[in-house]
């Protein structure tokens, strides 16, 4: 059997060669996200919306504090002051910047070969994940990852559902003991359901047909999930909008429309999250 | 024809030099010299040249054992990669990622090379063999010892030949 | 100038200066003995402790989640390269000043490997799952993944180990010949065991002159190897400030530093305890603070050199973490370890520091205070300013780390105080090996010297 399996993958790594060594260009899905942060208005309900999907618990203020959040989404705000940046714009964007962030499920993942005892790997579907009953906690996943997306148990937080609140976990997913690391999945277990449902119709998961939690709680529809291998799909049609595309280390913009930017490219991690840039002064 | 076996301590390394020396002339002219060995508190490369240099095999395990631990760590790496066929790709790496590989079979020349040394070290120096015969312990103070086994014919003339030697003891048994 | 050993040492008076040690201990001993068993008993009620609540206990967070443990692993591997240099790499150049200190050194290292072997278990968050890094046949199929840094130093730390425990032992036979010839009771029949029935035959020293030659011959390039692997945890990694080629070097050359260092405190503490003015000599504890001093010099060299590049750089990710770690909250331990790594050894050079035994063994502890504080500060500042502004945080150790890393030196201290006990603590026969290649080299020099006297004396008389 390892045998057969062992051909089987080969071949599949020989064909492979359209983008770098993508060894599942020719599958069916591939999932991507574009976020449109001209329209995040930075209200958290992406990230309310995944604690309730995916159990994940509330740590409380002082441990927040500390860098304790498991909060696999999260809006990060950066606070730009008055001065103006003469390279970028003559009118300083004052005020607050929002970055929803999350597991960028990179194609060129850093955090997946360095795990000891192979507890993260890279699926058919463009997604990369993390096997929770594998994982011995030697945490060199968030280390190498750049985004720092990978959250650690640090503790045991089953005392944040006391009964009767365990009744409102999300039954398609598991709660993590201490000792173990996560990170978004894209609603893996939607995605699961999703394909489930298509395969017994015989089809292929249409565009919208699947919403990650996130998505589907945005009240401004800044963030847009779909299967990147589907030409007609909307993520598709913005990456095709704002030429991007996986195999390349910098979206050099063209034009003004074109705000389309992956999050530290220049890494080479792949990311399959598309950012649009905010729409700047000085291109109106 | 019985044997007898004498062992005579001598107090530096020029007593036993020529001691040894006249029983190998004596041998070459007489026989009856058996077996010759020296004991002695630190190796001694002259002494050992006079009483017959023998060859050393320790370095063909230490070479099988480096290559045998080339191979192991490659299949290793390799072979279990395949098995866990389904969590390889990692991080847009190739199936048999010959750098990561190349560490492990590094490590793996060196242990097994080590152990295969240390294996040839206990068959060669026969030093598990039990049969210690005659020993002093001032071997291991500061002593040279000398350990003759001699047929019945020339036994006592060895005898008086260590002794004139200046040997501060001599020991002997009688082998059945 | 002085010898480095007198000529005129008795090998029967060396055996009773060495066996001597090995006698029933004084009161000292049995308290430092039982400091060490309650230091590293509060190391497990730590541990425990950690393991009980989560690695929160650690005071870990989002996103340091590598802390001291890491940074005391590669601390004790360091320590550990000094046996692999005075045994093995002097052993091949013909040194034989090493031969006294030589095996405190190797017990040194097997020790100090022993200590740094906890560490990753201890850093897991889920330790009872550990032997899941071992390639164990399971009915699931599951292997550990090669391609991890973590995991090369699982293998390369079990071929150090075992291959210095074994350099330690195989060297150690013929004194243990000499230990079982000269005791009684369960001492007698534990040498009798370990000794292997050694007698001295020359078919014995034969084969073990060739054995030690090619176990240094193999260690040499382990030590280098070991370290460039702990080394590569950091380097393989693409965060700011590890991504750098010359961390192998670096680690390997600082290894080294931390070992000489380490040699220093132990061959003070040794010649002090047990009397061992005769072997321990001041000539050969000169050399030894050369040598540390020389490789003060390449640390420093391959420090300089990565600032250097940083700044010729314009990586803005390697500049703002070069700049956290001389002015952040971590700077007063980055400048410690700057004066303490790079200026404090010049004190070497000085004669009469190195004639003062108290002051040089402070300089030797604070030397290796230093090598400790280099590795934290790789540690903790890069990943206290990593990619991601939203993310950086500071770690300041708590209880837990902190008693865990006395318990780390306790324990080490632990192993070497039973073994100076039971195993003599510096090569008899290797000092009698020594005596006598100089006793032999100074006599034919002084026949030599004759026979050119007399040859100038017929000259004259014809």
């Amino acid at each position: 059997m390892t045998v057969k399996r062992m051909i089987e993958n080969w071949s599949a790594f020989r064909k492979s060669g359209q983008v770098g060594d993508e060894y599942y260009d020719h599958k069916d899905y591939r999932w991507g996200m574009v976020i449109d942060l001209n329209t995040c208005i930075g209200c958290n309900a992406c990230v309310t919306a995944c604690y309730a999907e995916n159990n994940l618990p509330v740590v409380g203020k002082e441990r927040f504090g500390r860098g304790l959040g498991m909060h696999w989404m999260r809006i990060e705000r950066y606070w730009q002051t008055g001065e103006a940046d003469e390279t970028r714009t003559r009118y300083p964007e004052q005020g607050a910047q929002y970055t929803p962030m999350m597991c960028q499920q990179c194609e060129h993942a850093p955090c997946e070969p360095v795990c000891p005892v192979a507890a993260t790997y890279h699926t058919p579907d463009g997604l990369n994940a993390q096997v929770y009953n594998r994982c011995v906690g030697s945490r060199y996943c968030s280390n190498n990852c750049p985004y720092k997306v990978r959250y650690f148990n640090f503790y045991s937080y089953t005392e944040t559902w006391p009964s009767p609140l365990e009744q409102q976990l999300n039954p398609d997913i598991s709660v993590r003991d201490k000792g173990v690391m996560e990170k978004c999945t894209f609603c893996v277990q939607r995605l699961r359901r999703a394909k489930n449902e298509a395969k017994n119709e015989h089809r292929l998961v249409n565009d919208g047909e699947v919403q990650t939690a996130c998505q589907q709680s945005c009240p401004t529809q800044a963030i847009m999930f779909g299967n990147l291998s589907d030409a007609e799909s909307r993520v598709s049609k913005s990456w095709q909008k704002h030429k991007m595309e996986f195999g390349h280390h910098e979206n050099k913009k063209q034009q003004t429309t074109q705000r389309g930017y992956r999050a530290l490219e220049e890494l080479n991690t792949e990311p399959s999250v598309m950012y649009l840039e905010r729409v700047r002064d000085e291109d109106i | 024809m019985s044997r007898y076996r004498l062992f005579a301590l001598f107090d530096n390394f020029a007593e036993a030099r020529e001691a040894i020396i006249e029983l190998k002339v004596m041998d070459l002219r007489e026989g009856g010299v058996e077996e010759m060995r020296m004991k002695s508190p630190i190796p001694h490369p002259e002494l050992e040249e006079v009483i017959g240099a023998r060859p050393v095999f320790v370095q063909r395990f230490t070479f099988i054992g480096a290559v045998l631990g080339a191979i192991g760590g490659f299949l290793l790496t390799a072979g279990l990669s395949q098995a866990t066929f389904t969590v390889q790709p990692q991080g847009g790496k190739a199936i048999i990622p010959f750098p990561t590989d190349l560490v492990i079979i590094y490590e793996g020349t060196i242990l097994l090379g080590v152990l295969a040394t240390v294996l040839g070290f206990f068959l060669g120096a026969k030093l598990l063999r039990r049969g210690g015969t005659l020993y002093s312990s001032k071997v291991s103070e500061d002593q040279v010892g000398l350990w003759v086994e001699v047929l019945d014919s020339h036994y006592e003339k060895v005898k008086t030949m260590l002794w004139s030697h200046k040997a501060n003891e001599v020991m002997e048994e009688e082998v059945p | 100038m002085e010898e480095d050993i007198r000529k005129d040492i008795k090998w029967a008076q060396i055996n009773r200066d060495v066996l001597h040690s090995m006698q029933r201990p004084r009161r000292v001993y049995w308290i430092m003995l039982s400091v060490c068993i309650a230091l590293v008993g509060a190391g497990a009620y730590a541990v425990a402790y950690q393991y009980n609540y989560g690695m929160g206990a650690a005071l870990l967070n989002r996103p340091q989640m590598w802390g001291l443990y890491i940074a005391t692993f590669v601390f004790w591997i360091g320590v550990s390269h000094s046996g692999t240099l005075l045994s093995a790499i002097l052993h091949i150049t013909q040194s034989d000043w090493r031969k006294p200190i030589y095996r405190s050194a190797e017990a040194m290292t097997a020790f100090s490997v022993m200590t740094a072997g906890l560490f990753p278990l201890i850093h897991l968050g889920r330790i009872w799952d550990f032997y899941w890094t071992m390639p164990y046949p399971n009915e699931r199929s599951l292997w550990p993944n090669f391609r991890s840094p973590l995991l090369w130093d699982l293998v390369a730390i079990m071929t150090y180990l075992t291959s210095s425990l074994l350099f330690l032992y195989i060297g150690m036979i013929p004194d243990l010949a000499i230990c079982r010839d000269n005791t009684t009771g369960w001492r007698h029949k534990l040498y009798g065991v370990l000794a292997l029935g050694w007698q001295g035959t020359d078919r014995q020293w034969r084969n073990f002159r060739v054995t030690y030659l090619l176990m240094a011959c193999f260690l040499i390039p382990l030590a280098v190897s070991v370290h460039s692997i702990v080394a590569s945890d950091f380097a393989m990694s693409i965060m700011p400030g590890w991504h750098v080629t010359s961390f192998p070097p670096y680690f390997v050359s600082g290894a080294l530093y931390s070992g000489c260092a380490g040699i220093i405190t132990l061959f003070i503490l040794l010649r002090y305890t047990f009397r061992y003015e005769d072997y321990l000599t001041f000539p050969i504890l000169d050399k030894v603070c050369k040598l540390t001093f020389a490789i003060a010099m390449v640390w420093t060299y391959l420090n300089l050199i990565e600032f250097a590049s940083v700044w010729y750089g314009h990586n803005m990710f390697d500049k703002e973490v070069l700049i956290e770690k001389a002015s952040g909250p971590y700077a007063p331990f980055w400048w410690s370890m700057i004066v303490l790594g790079m200026i404090l050894p010049f004190a070497l050079l000085s004669h009469r520091i190195r004639r003062n035994m108290k002051l040089l063994m402070t300089v030797s502890l604070l030397l290796n205070v230093g090598m400790w504080l280099e590795r934290w500060m790789i540690v903790s500042p890069t990943l206290a300013k990593n990619h991601e502004p939203y993310t950086w945080a500071y770690h300041w150790p708590g209880w837990v780390e902190l008693t865990i890393l006395a318990a780390s030196f306790a324990w080490f201290t632990l192993l070497f105080l039973i073994f100076v006990k039971i195993f003599p603590s510096v090569s008899m026969y290797e000092v009698k090996e020594m005596l006598y290649h100089r006793r032999h080299v100074s006599d034919r020099l002084e026949r030599e010297a004759d026979d050119d006297s007399l040859v100038v004396a017929k000259e004259e008389a014809s």
